[in-house]
């Protein structure tokens, strides 16, 4: 995926380049972060509908589960997961600076 | 029952059987926080961290050695639960690190050491309410008990 599409989905993946099924998933992976008791039987039959067996389905959210564990750890302890250098477009979608980004995660943002 | 038709059962165990590892990595993931924390703070973590996230139905499965009336009322308003000060910095943290954890920093840390948590305590915490956090939201996603 090239960085610009990358910020897309970061950004505003609803908006993004991504065929149907792709925002299916997407969709449920949000919820899943951001209102998991609003789930009902309508989300995952959505997934059924675009394409997705009932192994996928839970595929899926194993991978949500796993990204708000480990990214909900990293979080609470200011570490980074890993070094690297992202680019300008990844900065931008992210509203961060790469002086803010250089600082360790427990150093508040001024 | 599940949302799920293949998941025999109605715990979290049984819908973990069915991803190759899962519920392997889970026991082994629960069973090291487990060792290392108080099941009082344990089940603290996980009341307050279901009242966060609206999950609610889900405190009787989850309190542990807290008293059912109690752990209801702590997962609507800890704040106002009778609470030693070590306890209530630890549900802070679980708190923010529900709802705000991006806007955690030095000074969330700091109040843990403050309330006498060292830096293993603290760790151990952290991964606490991210298990919680993972575990309740998977429960709740295909209507399942959490273990």
């Amino acid at each position: 995926m090239a960085v610009e599409e990358v910020a897309k989905v970061i950004s505003n993946w609803r908006e993004a380049d991504l065929d149907e099924q792709e925002k299916a998933m997407l969709a449920f992976t949000e919820k899943f972060t951001l209102t998991p008791s609003q789930i009902s039987d309508k989300d995952i039959e959505e997934l059924r509908r675009a394409g997705f067996d009932e192994h996928q389905i839970l595929a899926i959210a194993l991978g949500a589960g796993y990204r708000n564990w480990v990214d909900r750890i990293a979080d609470l302890l200011g570490v980074e997961e890993e070094k690297f250098d992202f680019p300008e477009e990844i900065l931008k979608a992210f509203g961060v600076t790469r002086e803010q980004l250089q600082n360790s995660l427990y150093e508040d943002v001024k | 029952m599940s949302r799920l038709s293949m998941v025999q059962g109605t715990g979290l165990d049984d819908l973990l059987s069915g991803a190759p590892g899962a519920l392997d990595a889970d026991n082994e993931m629960r069973g090291q926080i487990r060792q290392q924390l108080s099941p009082r703070l344990y089940a603290l973590i996980g009341v307050v961290v279901a009242g966060c996230l609206g999950c609610e139905q889900f405190v009787e499965n989850l309190r542990g050695p807290l008293d059912g009336f109690a752990a209801v009322q702590i997962a609507k308003d800890w704040r106002n639960a009778a609470l030693a000060e070590a306890e209530r910095a630890a549900l802070a943290y679980a708190e923010k690190g529900t709802l705000e954890e991006g806007s955690v920093r030095r000074a969330d840390v700091e109040a843990l050491r403050t309330a006498g948590f060292d830096d293993k305590d603290i760790l151990v915490i952290a991964t606490a309410i991210a298990y919680h956090n993972y575990s309740i939201r998977m429960a709740a996603v295909f209507a399942v008990t959490p273990r």
